[in-house]
């Protein structure tokens, strides 16, 4: 293989107006001088066909495209083709369509020349993008793998790098210098709680991403002792599942009552320390009201022992019209969660 | 209500596990029943005045319950309650084999009692 093939770069450009795809393949391909290979689709099954056979450094989208419009169609590629460089491109651009995009994974959201001169910007712009790829290393994907395993390989290996992770809902990211995780964030969240919520999704996608200093850093510790404790916040999660009635001490949503009949699902969780350090945190619509509802129901659980002998007190468990809450308050640790299902006949 | 409530407890209790019921009428007024030396009247009444303003202070967290589960080391106290403002509580011993069914039937009973 010469040196010359290696240096072509690949684009795929994806654009439902195909005399656009014909200027573009045309006038590139003459300010490329033979390095890039251009090759076009008119709509995603033609691309997703492209992409099955060929590797390509860019993928350039329009998003006003019928049946799957660009947006829709980079957020496919982001399950199909996780790490897949992805630019927008296109004639209406809006801060929301610009943010929407960024969000969703792509590298850069360019609008459509109309002078000559713009087109040589853009060219510009995806001639870097598609040289500034990492060269070494391999590249793929690999399924099933855990973000604790992704992290023992970058902290045993003494790597620098920014995990970003992301889901439908959330986004987040883990910052590792030299071996030690230094600080996460996830949404409003930073430091441990952060990395315990990010460790505690179920699937998502992820990016290993050239290490940058964060704006502080939040996280100290062994990364060992962090991962671990991650793996038993984890675990005390799992058990709000568990159907089987509770003794006090342990964590149930269900103990007390019948569960709902039909679809049940954890809404909001907040597990905090003794002390009210918010250790984990999912999806709470108000942390800070549900830390005053954990405080308030202890209070109240106190003037209850005080006015019967009822023994110490574990947990009240509270059947709304939509679903269930339980709110458990330990010497130790405090948790809210909040589950929907459907309701019973009494609600 | 009142006649009638006294009906339905006296019909229905004592239950195996079950201590003492209160409940609390639209009017403020009581009945309460306990069985064994556990707990007194008072307490549970004065309890449930307790769990009556737990209940409502839910509220102000945009939650609205239905019925209510205290767990404590020794006692579940089992709470309804209706639109009317009247509310139920059974206090039972937290332990396994507690009559859980018959009172969720109980209380679902009390919830659905015409006024």
């Amino acid at each position: 293989m010469s040196d010359e093939a290696i240096k072509r770069k690949a684009f795929l450009f994806v654009d439902d107006d195909v005399g656009f795809l014909t200027g573009i393949q045309g006038l590139f391909s003459e300010m490329a001088r033979g390095k890039w290979d251009i090759f076009t689709a008119e709509n995603h099954a033609k691309a997703l066909a492209l992409l099955a056979k060929l590797r390509v450094d860019v993928v350039v989208l329009d998003i006003g495209m019928p049946v799957l419009d660009g947006i829709h169609f980079l957020q496919l590629l982001g399950r199909t083709h996780p790490g897949q460089q992805v630019v927008m491109l296109t004639g209406e651009v809006t801060d929301e369509r610009r943010k929407t995009c960024l969000e969703s994974g792509a590298a850069m959201f360019l609008e459509k020349p109309i002078v000559p001169e713009g087109f040589a910007a853009i060219f510009a712009a995806l001639d870097a993008l598609a040289g500034a790829q990492p060269q070494g290393g391999f590249r793929g994907m690999m399924r099933r793998v855990g973000l604790q395993e992704v992290l023992q390989l970058e902290c045993l290996g003494r790597k620098s790098s920014v995990l970003e992770i992301f889901t439908g809902r959330v986004r987040g990211r883990i910052f590792i210098c030299d071996g030690v995780i230094v600080h996460a964030d996830s949404g409003a969240l930073q430091g441990e709680v952060a990395l315990y919520g990010l460790l505690a999704l179920r699937g998502g996608e992820f990016n290993l991403l050239p290490f940058t200093e964060p704006a502080r850093r939040t996280i100290q510790g062994q990364w060992e002792s962090l991962l671990m404790e991650a793996a038993r916040l984890n675990d005390e999660g799992q058990r709000f599942l568990q159907p089987e009635e509770a003794e006090p001490g342990q964590f149930a949503v269900t103990a007390g009552m019948e569960p709902p009949p039909g679809e049940v699902r954890i809404e909001e969780i907040v597990l905090c320390s003794g002390t009210g350090e918010v250790l984990y945190e999912s999806a709470s619509k108000s942390l800070e009201l549900r830390l005053r509802l954990l405080e308030q129901i202890e209070q109240q659980a106190d003037q209850l022992s005080s006015l019967a002998p009822v023994g110490r007190f574990d947990r009240v468990e509270i059947l709304t019209a939509e679903g269930r809450i339980v709110c458990q308050v330990q010497p130790d640790r405090r948790l809210f969660v909040r589950r929907t299902g459907t309701p019973t006949a009494v609600a | 209500m009142k006649k009638a409530l006294e009906d339905f407890l006296d019909r229905n209790l004592p239950l195996p596990g079950v201590a003492a019921c209160s409940a609390r009428l639209a009017d403020r007024s009581f009945v309460s029943r306990c069985y064994g030396d556990w707990f007194t009247a008072a307490q549970i009444e004065q309890a449930l005045n307790r769990l009556a303003l737990a209940a409502d202070s839910l509220g102000y967290h945009g939650i609205q319950p239905t019925r209510i589960c205290w767990v404590f080391e020794r006692t579940r106290i089992h709470l309804a309650l209706r639109r009317d403002a009247a509310c139920l509580a059974f206090f039972v011993e937290n332990r396994p084999g507690a009559p859980n069914p018959k009172l969720q039937a109980l209380l679902e009973e009390f919830v659905a009692m015409s006024a």
